[in-house]
Formats: C-alpha cells, structure tokens, sequence
C-alpha cells in the first residue's frame, strides 16, 4: 500500500476529536494526526490474515483435485 | 420437563477427556463428578475448537471458531456476543470466578456480559522463592568452560540442576506456597459467597478453574484423598523443574508417572470442590432449577506422543478431547452418539435448553432437541496456530493454521506450515500410532478435505467483519500496551 500524498483524500473529522488526536501524539513518533490514522488504517487493512487463508484453500483445493474430487 | 433457571459452568484448564472417572479412568480423580454423571448428559467425544486457553475460549463462550476474525484476534471482540452477554440481557445475575489465566482476563474481552468479574490476576500469592538461578561469575565460567566439551557442558548443567533443585532449597516450603494460581476451594468460596448474596433471580455463575495447569502443585488434602499422601513439596517441587526443563527423554519418561500424580491431585481437588458448591446449592434449594455444565477448554500432554503440557502445534486427541457433562434437572438421561460434539455448538445448545434462541452471530448450532433424542452431529472442526505459543507476539500469531476435522471414524489434520496431512482412524488406531498410508481411505480423506474447505470458505457475515475490526483496533491497544511490557506471558 503505497503512501503517495499527491493521491490523498481528505476526510472531514470533528474539531474535538482532532484536538483530542494531537493531545494523544504529543512527545511520540507521530507528527500528526494524519500520520496517526493512517497507521491505525494500514493496521486494520493489511490483509496477512485473509492472505494466508487463500493459500491454506488452495491446498486443500489441489489435494482435492489430486483426489479427483474437484 | 421445565426449563431450568440457573446455570452454572465450570470449565478447567488442560483436563483431557480419559483423566476424568465418568470418562473411564481408573484413578480416583472425579468420584462426585461421576456420580452426577448417573443423571447427566455425557458426551463419549467432546472436542474443543482450539487449543490453548485462548484458542479454545471464543468457541465455548462466543461460540465461534478462533480464527474467524482474522489470525490477528486474541479473545472476544468488544460487542461481540456471548453465552453471559446473551443470558444478563435476558435478566440472569451473571458472575464468573476465573483462577488468574491470564488470556481470560478482561483484557481480552472475557468480562463483558458479568456484572461480577474476578480473575485474580492482581492479587499476590504466596509465591515461594525461586531457587537460585542467576549463576555467580565464577559459575559462568565454569560453565562456559564445561560448555566447550559437549558432554563435560551437559554433565555440568546436570550438577548445577541437582544443586538448585536438592541443596539450595528454600526451607519450609508448602503445597501451598509453591503453587502458581489460586486453588479450587479459593474459586469456591467465593462463588458461594456470591450465591448466598442473590435472591431468587436466575443466575448464570461461570468458574475456571487451574488446578490441573502446570507447575503441578495440588494440595495435600488432595493428594491424600488419591492415596498419594507421601508425596512431599520439595520432590514435587523437583518434579516440575524437570519436567519444565530439558533433562532427556529418559528422565522424563522417568518423572512422568509421579507428575501425572500431581496432575491428578488437581482435577481431584476441583471435584471436591465442586462437591461443596453444589451441596451449598442443594441446601439453598436452586440446585434443582440449575443446569449444570462441566468441561474444559483442552487436554494436557504426558508424553503420550513424546511431548508436554499444551503447546498450539498438537493436535492429537490427548489435547483435543475433552469431558462434557451436563445434567439439567428433571431431562432423561440419554446414551449419546459417539460423533464428536464440537464445543462450538455448547453455547447456543445451552441457551436452547434454558428456552432462549442463541444470538444469530453465533457459528454453533443449537443441538439440544438433538441431545434429547442422543444423536444428530457428526463432525468437529478444530483450529489454531501451530507457532504461536504467545499471543502477545504478533509475528507468531500470523503464522500457518494446523486444521483439524473428525467425524465418528475418522480424523484428518492438516499443518499449513509443513504440509502435514495426516489421517487417522481413529476406530482402528485410537491412539493415532500411525497414519493412514496417503493412497488409503480415498474417500475418508476426500470427505474430511471437503469438510475442511467448507470451514475455510465460509463467509463473514457483516456483523462478524464488524467485529473484526472491532477487535483489531482493540488489539492494536493492546500491544501499545503490551510493548511497554518487559516479561512474557506463558502460554496457557
């Protein structure tokens, strides 16, 4: 997933919630609030699980076939 | 036949199905659990949806496979359903007594649906002092030393082994000082305590209990009443040094039957308990408006195929199969089929005994009509992460699953990390010696693959990807957390 800032969206967020968001980063790696999000969205979509899943079906998939049964 | 009440249910870490009486074996561990199985439900082959503790625990309470929200998710989402979320809504007192495992906490989502959630994890117990293990300088050495010839290294670790665990003992050490989490009549005081403070209201009392959980240390009560009143804390204290360290297969073949001993003692101890706990529901009269569930999360290993306590890489029926009993007042007892029973279906088949329909998330079904007439499953889906022995450890987490599926004969485990596939039959080779030669039982295994794709195409709902990300974002906090932590968690 790349992370190309000329391809960004903007996303509307509450004035509160913002400040709340700067609050929390103060003093950490973060240096905004975008940064923040966006890890917190790199985290929930990157697909490690869904990607071993696929390789685990298709394993089963080909001793099926092996089997003639697909 | 009313419906019952109340429910209580006990669940107890690392009790494999043949260590319980009612199950057939012949050592004195369960001798109340055994008469309450005359007029229960038992379950020839219950089998739990994972294993360790926190793979098995989202099938028994959330009645969901553990991988089912992504290999990502340790416990149960924040909202998700469960057993407890479902009955305190339907207006049960609900309280659950947890004996200090720690991936049973509230930081894993346990506590939601208890108004009363103790899991003891804060409080201090009378830990013995370890036996000397940072070696002095001089001892560095010496064995740095020793190291550089492999044998004179292995008899030097052997030296400094006896050294710890015979001369440099603490003095005056107890069962009770040794030993790691609370014990069962800790568990069972309170949860007396809790009942007495109810009036008339249904209940829904939940109780894990870690007697059997190594280290091995049961109490001396315990032990008498298995006849094995001899046994002294220091030898046990040696015992399950050896046992958790490397010492050779020999000197654990060797230790293996008095370890199994202390094993033993434990489940023993918890019978007693809960011996107490139901006469105090008996004298209070709710025993007979109370259904009654007992089983465990997993097994435990002694060596049966040369390995120890519970690690997520075993898939043998030692670790999978577990007891299952459960009596609900005024119910026929009932021969049950001799298909596994996934432990899946446990929760939503005890809402449906109890009159209520399971919430739709859940991936079980509700057998109990089934019980009733003593058949109607045929197959059980098992499921973890063969590497990962800490869940704090993202890394380990993600690795490859090891799928297990039964049926009545058969058994088929696949190991995504090592193209395992190995078939058993379990009728001719109910220990799982020795694999079905691979060209065998074309059909058996085609059946059992089939039964395993299934598991693996099914399809989130979009309360379930909810949940997911629920529970993603919880887990992220978790290891923000977690990365200040210096110590690991065992696995459990």
């Amino acid at each position: 997933m790349g992370n190309d800032i000329n391809s960004a969206r903007e996303l509307r967020l509450p004035e509160s919630l913002c400040e709340a968001g700067e609050q929390m980063i103060k003093g950490t790696r973060f240096k905004t609030v975008e940064e923040l999000l966006s890890f917190v969205l790199q985290e929930l979509t990157s697909c490690k699980s869904a990607q071993s899943e696929a390789q685990e079906r298709k394993v089963i998939e080909e001793r099926l076939r092996d089997l003639g049964y697909l | 036949m009313s419906e019952p009440k109340s429910l209580l249910l006990v669940t107890v870490d690392c009790l494999r199905a043949d260590h319980t009486g009612f199950m057939g074996y012949p050592q004195p561990t369960t001798p109340f659990l055994d008469q309450l199985a005359a007029e229960s439900m038992v379950f020839p082959k219950a089998i739990t949806a994972g294993a360790p503790t926190y793979y098995s625990f989202p099938g028994i309470l959330a009645s969901r496979f553990p991988l089912a929200l992504g290999r990502e998710v340790v416990g149960i989402a924040p909202g998700e359903p469960t057993l407890a979320t479902a009955l305190q809504q339907a207006g049960y007192r609900t309280a659950a007594y947890v004996a200090a495992n720690p991936y049973l906490s509230s930081r894993f989502g346990y506590a939601q649906g208890f108004e009363v959630f103790h899991d003891f994890l804060s409080e201090q117990l009378p830990y013995a002092r370890e036996a000397p293990r940072a070696r002095t300088r001089l001892n560095r050495q010496i064995a740095e030393l020793a190291h550089k010839v492999s044998l004179l290294g292995r008899l030097y670790d052997d030296l400094y082994f006896q050294y710890c665990q015979r001369i440099a003992l603490p003095r005056n050490e107890t069962w009770n000082s040794l030993r790691r989490f609370p014990a069962a009549n800790v568990l069972a005081d309170h949860a007396c305590g809790w009942l007495k403070s109810l009036d008339d209201e249904p209940f829904f009392l939940w109780l894990h209990f870690m007697d059997p959980h190594a280290p091995y240390y049961p109490p001396a009560e315990a032990l008498k009443a298995m006849g094995k009143e001899r046994a002294s804390p220091t030898r046990g204290r040696y015992l399950n040094a050896t046992w958790n360290g490397d010492p050779g297969a020999r000197r654990l073949r060797k230790s293996r039957d008095e370890i199994v001993v202390l094993h033993d003692a434990g489940i023993r101890w918890v019978d007693n308990q809960l011996a107490r706990l139901v006469e105090s529901l008996r004298s209070s009269s709710r025993w007979n408006s109370c259904m009654f569930v007992f089983t465990a999360d997993h097994g435990e290993e002694f060596l049966d195929h040369g390995g120890r306590f519970h690690p997520p890489s075993c898939a043998y029926q030692e670790i999978l199969q577990v007891p299952l009993l459960v009596r609900v007042p005024g119910a026929e007892k009932k021969a049950l089929s001799e298909s596994p029973f996934s432990l899946v279906h446990l929760a939503p088949t005890i809402l449906e005994a109890l009159g209520m329909d399971a919430p739709e998330e859940f991936e079980g079904r509700d057998y109990w009509s089934e019980v009733q007439s003593g058949e109607g499953w045929d197959l059980a889906v098992s499921e973890s992460i063969g590497r990962c022995t800490n869940p704090m450890d993202a890394q380990k987490r993600l690795g490859a699953r090891v799928l297990v599926v039964q049926d009545r004969k058969f058994k088929l485990v696949l190991g995504f990390d090592n193209q395992q596939e190995d078939l058993f039959d379990l009728q001719r080779d109910p220990h799982e010696l020795e694999p079905v030669p691979i060209g065998a039982e074309r059909s058996a295994r085609g059946r059992l693959l089939r039964a395993a794709l299934h598991h693996l195409e099914r399809r989130p709902s979009q309360r379930r990807r909810e949940f997911a990300i629920r529970a993603r974002i919880h887990q992220i906090g978790l290891e923000w957390d977690h990365s200040k932590m210096r110590s690991e968690t065992p696995a459990s």
